[in-house]
Formats: structure tokens, C-alpha cells, sequence
């Protein structure tokens, strides 16, 4: 087995090289190795061998407090995200693929709407967030519908006996950009209750080179401020020895306007986001079972208005998800679990001519078998969902990690995934395909990590090399009585090689940690009426995207330059046009005091250090040089003994 | 073989980490476009929507040279962009007025070089521009909300709206003869049924004339007549047609509706009439093909000319050659293929982005 896979790779290390010599790729030698990530409730820690995953870490977290997940992602992580003006809508590309084929799980909830089938990452704060992961590639049979192209996982971790604590945060930034978030907790040997909150508003008003008009005049960004403000709560009980029950409730409003791009005049329109999210767990671990059982509801509101064509579209979506789960130790090696997900969607809005439900009920299982000393290890995983009206594929993966010698670990990973068509796609009024069939394809990926630690330096490296096909691929085009309408009609071949890096280094009394991760993804359609488009990579998708950084940290004072690329993008389907790649420079600088229970941070951030003009999605702008400065205070009293 | 230190291993993979930053290259583009623009009297102007995002443009074809210059206004223009949905242009006195659909301005360019010269400001929703006299001219409009009509008249000496003139819903192309211009109104997004028509000397509205479903497009025929094709209505949930396309012939000194044409064909949807060069037949698109019908018919002929669907039609009238637009995919090049008034291919040219009409100079 190590042996082929060992040759797996041989073979695939070939072919990049092939294509190396064409110079069509990157030099790339290698990526993180995957981290045992410890996370208490859920599949992706015990099941997902031979995926990538990626883990934003708690500095980064930390330092980023003030920020929403699409900059988190977009600085930190693989995803390329897309987004038309800050903070309006933003959405995930991952390895090529859409927003709708990237599954965000919120605890283990997919909080993706069912409505257009993902969530704006600007709406997603990241103070409530505690941990950040990205599951990189397909893991249907793991997650289900959507999770085609990877899966980002938000989890909320607390401490029980941590006293109580109390955190803000104070921002404010270039064109009027503040925030607070204010954060409570109280947390005893048997009970945790939190409370965190944000407000946050911006007036974006930017000002950027317009480079659609005659001179290029510089002009300031309009109809693209943003209010919002949430609440997270959160109970956690500890009812026996083994039992634990938690409850969280997350309400937010969001108000935005929603800018046009510049071609096309100033636009009134605006947004109003609500939602409400309400979830419970209960958890019993014993020594050799587990047993999980969680439920949610979602209520969420998505209300459009624009006072200068006098459209208003109201929309409310219903969401219901319960899931029980079992764990299964069957000796020290081996280890099945199973499950049952019932997920119901509804949609209620004008745009469709009637209220669209669907019930979907998952069934699940995974095994996993290592060898004695654990050098070994394979999982396979199986799903099936049964959703009214469709017949939705058979899902699985298999996975392998084998650890070749003490600093070198091999992983690969095979799976079939699917995603259900969103209730816009199969209802919108005008054009609605009620006809489409799910999309569903082949992930195949495999990778080789590097780890070696010698005082003072250490690297982390790990390269990956994949291949992911999903046939039925859903687009909108016009069918022949001109109507805009939905249709199975591509099909996308996504391929390509990620490489990661870290390098530490503690000399004197300075900690350096460098860090790169370089992409090259080509991401084809392989299925087209004309042979102009056939074989062209996706509209806005980049082939490379290279995140790089350098942090320096003495005595609590801590710093990080980033440089981080993202190529150009086609603007047409015939690859005839392209936005050019932007590099972006960012500091970080902070300063953290450490009083006894008490810390304060001062922090400043310099984003698009050298004035680039750059646009993501065609004629949509994006901010050039701006800054951030803020304050956070975190008191805690632990409990008396 | 020397050993390769943990540090020397550290340093290789800084120096390849930075290396692998600045490695990244782009597409050289290969396009060949004139420095400038110059353009002759004459040609074929093609209307390339986009779709959105500064992706429309005007493109040119020199009957002579047989060449397309695509994105005229972009080349002449420093690469700037014209503002979303092109939907027509027209020439008057030298002048090139751009009509986009998604802003409230107009372009104005120089008709010779298409430098810009400046924008009139005002509409909602603008679709098609008519030069009245050398000092007006008559701009059809949906109204912000895509569900009104009107006429706005434009004084062509000070770029400004001197007049509006309330239409049926959804004012679309016009023709005028004589004293009166008459404007389709398809209803914009909703429906209509009307032909307006307003008297071109005292800018107010003469007559209304009830026709089929969704008059969209308009010509004259050899006889004087005014040819109106109605493209037929939806039901409300898009499935399928609830009312039949239809042509009206209009007797332009009565300005009554002599002779209506149904289909009684609820396949598919008409559009884009057009007219051969001699005057006496009428081409449209109809059911995925170019249809023609004798002005002489009454009834519906079907007589199909090419069996192919496109996004806008026109007849060029010095050459009677037909010109196709295929969008495509909307999202891509899109073609203009070539055709003697038979049918017969003659040419494809590669346009731009989602070509939906022309304009015969």
C-alpha cells in the first residue's frame, strides 16, 4: 500500500514536472502538513484523513477581531473571494469553484442558504468565532450537499472554569469605519454562559481611479455603506461526568447598500439581512461510544429594495436541521460512526410563484483503521441523502495518510460529491428550471507534507496535487425563447497544485515565523456548444494565488508584513479578456501589555501598503491604501478555588 | 554526496519562497487594434449588449475592406468602457448618440474618430434615439421601473430633455413618416399592446392604436405602409405563450390598422422585423428561424430563410445581405454570420459581447 502510494505520487510529481517545463506552473515544492486538529463535536477531526486542512490560527484570529470572515479568508487562507466592493457581497471560490459549492459550517450546521445556496462572508463577524478551518477539496460524503470544492468550519470552543471574563474591542478605520465588539463571559466548572456582541458600520466611500471613463479621473465610491450589529449567546452545561448540553442563539441585522459597478451609474439600492439562528447539542462521550445529537432553526430574511427602479423583494427562508450521530470504538484501532441528518428548507418570497419546501433526511457513516503504531491510516465514508424531487448520487470518499519516515507523510484522498440546484435555481419566476438535475463529480487529490523541527528553526511543508471533475455543472444562460434560465450544461474539470510553507525561527530574543502558501488551479469548462469556449478556464477564477508573510514578534510586540498575489482573471467565457493580478502589501503591528488578568491590545494595520488600484469582479473597485487602528481589553477574574 | 545542513534546507526554502512570489506571469494579448479610429461614411455598425460589468461595445464593418473593428469606443477612448447594456445607437449631424439601458445618460461620440464629446443626462431606462429635425430628437424609454413609457424629447443644440411625452408601457423602436413617429410599446417588463403615435410638430400624442400583444418592432413597406410585429405575451409563470405574435399593417394617412396578421402560434415568441431591400418582403425571427412573409399575404407565411435563431436582425438596404447576431453565450465573442436575402451563407464576423441589432449607414 505505502508503496503505491508512494508511486502515486512519483506519478503525479512527472506530470507537474511536464508541465513545469512548459512553464505553465508554478515552482512548487510543498505545503503544511495537516495539523491534528482537536475539536470536540464533530467529524472533521476523526474522518477526514487524507484531506488538506487549513487552520487559521488564534493570533491571526485575534488579530483580526474587527474584521469579517471574507478578509480573514482572503488574507489567510486558499479561498479566493470574491467580492463586489467591500462589504457588500462577498463569496468563496475554492479550488475554481462557486460560492454554492463551498459548504460553511457554523458548529457543524451548514448556515448556507437555501435560497442561492451560500452566505455573504461579510456577514459573518469573526469575533463570533473561535476557530477557523478550511477543509480544502470535495467532502460530500462527510458534509453533504455542496461541499464540492471544500468546506470551512466554524466552531465556537469554550472553557469551562475560566472565571469570568470580559473582552472589548475598539476599531476605526479609513472611510468611516468603526466597530465595537463587546464580549462577556462567565464560566464555572459545570456552566459557561457568553454574550458577545458587535456593531459595526462603514461608509466605504473610497476613493479609486475609475478607469472606465476618459482620464481615469479619481473618484470616491458610492452607495456602499454598511450598518450592522449582532448578538451571540451561548449556555454550555456540563450535566454529568460525560454529558455535556449547549444551547446558542445568534440574531443579526445587517442593513447595506449595494453599489453598482461603475459602468453602470450610482445606484439607490440597499439590503436588509436578518438573521436568526438558533442551535442546540447534547453530547455523551464514554470510553469507547459517543453519541452526539444537535439541532437548529434558521430564520432568515434577505429584503431588497431600489427606490430608483421602485423594485422591492422581499424573501424569507426557513431552515430546520436535526442530526443524530453515534461513535463507535470497536478496538484501539478501529473506530465506525453513523448517523441521520433531516434538513427542511423553505422559501417564501415573491419572486416564486409558490412556497418551495424541501426535506432532505442524510444517512452517513465512516470507518477508520490504523495500524499499531499509527503510521497507517485509512477512513472510508459513505452518504446518501434522499431529497423530495431529485435523486441525489451516492456519495463517498476514501482516504489514506501513511507516514513514510519521521518527518515525511503522504495522504490521499478519492470522493464522490454532489450539490442540490438552490430554490432560486429551480423557481425563480422568470426562468426558474425546475427540471435540473443535482451536479455531481470526482475529487481525487493526494499530497506529501514535510515537517522538521531543529532548535532554533523549524519548517512545515506540504504540497498537494489534485483533480476534481463535476459533470451537470448549473448555469445560467438564455434558453431559445430568450428567457434566462438554468440548465445542466458544463462541465468543469478543476485541477491543479497547492504548496505551503512555514518556516520558524526563534533567534535572540525574536520569534520569526515566514509563511507561504503559492497556488496554481486551472479550472476548465470542458463542455460547450463552441469550440471558443471549450477548454477555457471560469470567468473571474484565478490560476495563481499566493498568500506570503514574514511576523516578527519581541517582547509582545508584534509585527507582520504580508504580500499577498492573486493573478489575473479572465472576464469572458471565450478567455478573450482579463483583470490583471493585484499584489497587495499589509502590516500588522501590535502591542500587547499583560497585567495580571488583565491584557491590552493596541493593534494597527496598514492594508494595500502601496496604493494599488485593483478591481476583483470587473468595474467593481476595491479600496486602495486605508488603515485600521484599535484597542482590545480583556479582564478576566477566575473563579475562587 | 555533501549532506545538506537543517539550515542550508531552511534557506532553500526561503529563497524559493520568495522566488515562487514573483513568478506568476499574464496572457501577453495579442490583439491588433488601430491606434485610432477613422471611419468611413458608410458601414455597418454592430450593437454589442455585453453583459454588464463595461463588457458592451459598438463594433464597425467596412462594407469595402471587409474588416470588423470591434470596441471602437474603447480603442479611440483610452480604454474607457461605455456604460452598461448598449442597446442602440443613431447618427445625426456628424454626431454618434450611444443609448445604454442600464444608466440615465446618453454617449455622444464624434461619428468620424468616436472621440467622446459629452453625455445627456436625464432617462430611465432609454432603448432607441430618432432624429426628428436637425435640432430634436425623440428618445423612447421603460421609466426606471421597466413598466412605464415615454418619449423624451431631446434639443440636440443644448444636449438637454426639453419635453416628455407620456407613451404606452415600455416604449421601444420607433419610425417616422411624415408629421408622426410611431412608437411600439411592448410594455417593458410587463405587457402592452399599443402603437403611440405622436405628432413630431407639436410633440403631443395624436393617436393610439391597439395592436397585438407586445408591439416590438417597426418598418415601412414599398407601398407606404407601416409594418408593426407584435411579439405575443407570456403567462405569468413564463411556461408557455398565452397570446399569439402578430403583424399590423398601418395605413400611415389614416393612421388606422388595416390589416392584422395573427399567427394563432403559440410555439414561439417574434422578433426583430426587418425588410428586405426592395420593400416587399418582411423577415423576423420566429420559432428558431428566420422567417419571411409577402407584404401581399394574408396570412402568416412561415416561409423559413435560415433555420437559425439569433438575438437581432437587420437587412442591410444598400446590399440586401442579412446580417444575423448570435450572442452565444452572452458571456463570450459573439458572431454576426452573413446572408444573401436566400439564406445562403455568405460570411461569419467576430463581434463582441452579446450583439443584439445594427445600424445600416
Amino acid at each position: 500500500m505505502l508503496k503505491k502510494l508512494y508511486l502515486l505520487f512519483l506519478i503525479a510529481l512527472s506530470i507537474i514536472c511536464v508541465q513545469n517545463a512548459s512553464g505553465q506552473l508554478l515552482k512548487t515544492d510543498s505545503v503544511l502538513v495537516t495539523k491534528e486538529v482537536i475539536i470536540s463535536s464533530n467529524r472533521l477531526s476523526e474522518f477526514s484523513t487524507g484531506y488538506k486542512i487549513i487552520e487559521i490560527d488564534s493570533a491571526t484570529l485575534a488579530q483580526n477581531q474587527a474584521n469579517s470572515l471574507a478578509e480573514l479568508l482572503s488574507n489567510y487562507s486558499p479561498i479566493f473571494v470574491k467580492t463586489y466592493g467591500t462589504n457588500s457581497l462577498a463569496s468563496t471560490s475554492v479550488r475554481g469553484m462557486n460560492a454554492n459549492q463551498t459548504a460553511i459550517l457554523w458548529n457543524g450546521f451548514n448556515i448556507n442558504s437555501s435560497y442561492v445556496g451560500m452566505i455573504d462572508l461579510n456577514l459573518v463577524p469573526n469575533n463570533f468565532v473561535n476557530s477557523a478551518k478550511i477543509q480544502v477539496g470535495g467532502a460530500g460524503a462527510l458534509w453533504g450537499s455542496g461541499a464540492i470544492g471544500g468546506t470551512v468550519h466554524l466552531n465556537n470552543q469554550p472553557t469551562f472554569n475560566k472565571g469570568l471574563t470580559f473582552n472589548t474591542l475598539l476599531n476605526t478605520g479609513s472611510f468611516a469605519d468603526q466597530q465595537i465588539n463587546i464580549d462577556f463571559s462567565f464560566s464555572k466548572k459545570r456552566f459557561i454562559t457568553s454574550f458577545k456582541t458587535f456593531y459595526h458600520q462603514a461608509k466605504n466611500d473610497f476613493p479609486f481611479i475609475n478607469n472606465a471613463k476618459i482620464g481615469k479621473p479619481i473618484e470616491n465610491f458610492q452607495n456602499s455603506e454598511s450598518y450592522q450589529k449582532g448578538i451571540l449567546q451561548e449556555n454550555y452545561f456540563k450535566l454529568t461526568k460525560n454529558q455535556t448540553i449547549n444551547t446558542r442563539v445568534w440574531l443579526q441585522n445587517n442593513h447595506r447598500h449595494i453599489p453598482n459597478s461603475i459602468t453602470s451609474g450610482i445606484g439607490k439600492a440597499f439590503q436588509n439581512d436578518q438573521a436568526s439562528r438558533f442551535t442546540t447539542e447534547w453530547q455523551l462521550i464514554k470510553s469507547n461510544i459517543t453519541l452526539f445529537a444537535r439541532a437548529a432553526f434558521f430564520n432568515e430574511n434577505i429584503d431588497y429594495y431600489d427606490p430608483s427602479t421602485n423594485l422591492t423583494s422581499l424573501s424569507n427562508i426557513k431552515t430546520i436541521i436535526s442530526e443524530a450521530e453515534t461513535k463507535y470504538k470497536i478496538t484501539d484501532l478501529q473506530t465506525i460512526n453513523g448517523g441521520i441528518n433531516f434538513t427542511y428548507n423553505k422559501a417564501l418570497t415573491k419572486n416564486y410563484s409558490f412556497i418551495p419546501e424541501r426535506n432532505r433526511t442524510s444517512l452517513f457513516s465512516s470507518y477508520q483503521i490504523r495500524n499499531n503504531k499509527s503510521t497507517l491510516k485509512l477512513t472510508t465514508s459513505v452518504r446518501k441523502e434522499f431529497v423530495n424531487q431529485f435523486i441525489s448520487p451516492f456519495t463517498y470518499s476514501f482516504g489514506g495518510e501513511a507516514k513514510i519516515s519521521q518527518n515525511i507523510k503522504t495522504r490521499i484522498n478519492v470522493s464522490k460529491n454532489y450539490r442540490l440546484p438552490t430554490f432560486n435555481d429551480l423557481y425563480w419566476g422568470q426562468g426558474g428550471n425546475p427540471n435540473l438535475l443535482p451536479e455531481e463529480g470526482v475529487s481525487t487529490e493526494i499530497g506529501i507534507g514535510y515537517v522538521k523541527c531543529s532548535d532554533p528553526f523549524a519548517i512545515e511543508f506540504e504540497t498537494s496535487f489534485f483533480s476534481s471533475n463535476v459533470n451537470n455543472w448549473i448555469m445560467w444562460a438564455p434558453d431559445n425563447k430568450g428567457v434566462w434560465t438554468p440548465q445542466n450544461i458544463n462541465k468543469v474539470w478543476s485541477r491543479g497544485v497547492e504548496m505551503d510553507l512555514k518556516l520558524y525561527a526563534t533567534l535572540g530574543k525574536i520569534k520569526w515565523v515566514g509563511k507561504l502558501q503559492a497556488h496554481y488551479i486551472k479550472t476548465t469548462n470542458e463542455k460547450s456548444n463552441t469550440k471558443e469556449t471549450l477548454h477555457k478556464q471560469l470567468i473571474y477564477t484565478p490560476l495563481y494565488k499566493i498568500l506570503s508573510s514574514i511576523s516578527a514578534e519581541y517582547k509582545k510586540y508584534r509585527l507582520n508584513l504580508a504580500y499577498n498575489f492573486v493573478g489575473y482573471r479572465f472576464e469572458n467565457t471565450d478567455n478573450a479578456t482579463f483583470l490583471p493580478g493585484y499584489g497587495l502589501v499589509n502590516i500588522d503591528f501590535s502591542k500587547q501589555l499583560n497585567l495580571k488578568n488583565q491584557t491590552f491590545r493596541a493593534f494597527l494595520q496598514i492594508n494595500n501598503v502601496t496604493n494599488f488600484s485593483y478591481q476583483i469582479i470587473p468595474f467593481y473597485p476595491s479600496p486602495m491604501r486605508n488603515y485600521q487602528i484599535g484597542i482590545s481589553i480583556n479582564l478576566n477574574k477566575p473563579n475562587k478555588i | 554526496m555533501k549532506k545538506i545542513t537543517f539550515k542550508n534546507q531552511f534557506l532553500i526554502a526561503s529563497a524559493i519562497a520568495l522566488a515562487s512570489i514573483f513568478t506568476s506571469c499574464e496572457p501577453k494579448k495579442n490583439e491588433t487594434v488601430a491606434p485610432f479610429i477613422q471611419l468611413p461614411d458608410s458601414g455597418v455598425y454592430i450593437i454589442n449588449e455585453g453583459s454588464g460589468k463595461g463588457t458592451g461595445s459598438v463594433g464597425f464593418y467596412d462594407r469595402s475592406t471587409k474588416k470588423v473593428t470591434n470596441d471602437l469606443y474603447s480603442v479611440a477612448n483610452d480604454k474607457a468602457k461605455l456604460n452598461d447594456f448598449v442597446q442602440s445607437i443613431n447618427i445625426i449631424n456628424g454626431k454618434t448618440y450611444i443609448v445604454s439601458n442600464n444608466v440615465t445618460k446618453i454617449t455622444v461620440v464624434n461619428s468620424t474618430n468616436f472621440k467622446y464629446i459629452n453625455e445627456i443626462d436625464g432617462f430611465a431606462m432609454p432603448r432607441y434615439m430618432l432624429p426628428i429635425s436637425n435640432s430634436k430628437a425623440y428618445v423612447s424609454q421603460w421609466g426606471a421601473t421597466g413598466n412605464d413609457g415615454s418619449v423624451k424629447v431631446v434639443d440636440l443644440s443644448t444636449n438637454t430633455i426639453s419635453k416628455s411625452i407620456t407613451t404606452g408601457k415600455g416604449a421601444e423602436k420607433m419610425f417616422k413618416k411624415g408629421n408622426y413617429v410611431y412608437v411600439t410599446c411592448n410594455g417593458g417588463f410587463e405587457n402592452d399592446s399599443v402603437i403611440t403615435i405622436i405628432n413630431t410638430t407639436t410633440d403631443v400624442v395624436e393617436k393610439t392604436l391597439t395592436a397585438g400583444a407586445k408591439p416590438s418592432s417597426i418598418v415601412e413597406d414599398a407601398n407606404g405602409n407601416i409594418w408593426v410585429l407584435c411579439s405575443g405575451k407570456y403567462n405569468s409563470d413564463y411556461t408557455s405563450l398565452e397570446k399569439s405574435a402578430s403583424l399590423v399593417k398601418i395605413n400611415p394617412t389614416t393612421n388606422t390598422i388595416e390589416q392584422t396578421i395573427n399567427f394563432n402560434d403559440l410555439s414561439s415568441t417574434a422578433s426583430n422585423l426587418t425588410i428586405n431591400k426592395d420593400k416587399n418582403k418582411l423577415f423576423f425571427n420566429f420559432n428558431g428561424a428566420i422567417v419571411s412573409q409577402n407584404i401581399t399575404s394574408s396570412t402568416f407565411d412561415k416561409t423559413v430563410v435560415v433555420n437559425k435563431d439569433f438575438y437581432g436582425l437587420g437587412i442591410d438596404p444598400t446590399t440586401d445581405i442579412i446580417y444575423g447576431a448570435d450572442a452565444g453565450d452572452y458571456s463570450s465573442a459573439g458572431k454576426v454570420i452573413r446572408y444573401n436575402i436566400s439564406g445562403a451563407v455568405i460570411d461569419t464576423l467576430k463581434v463582441g459581447i452579446a450583439p443584439n441589432g445594427f445600424f445600416f449607414k
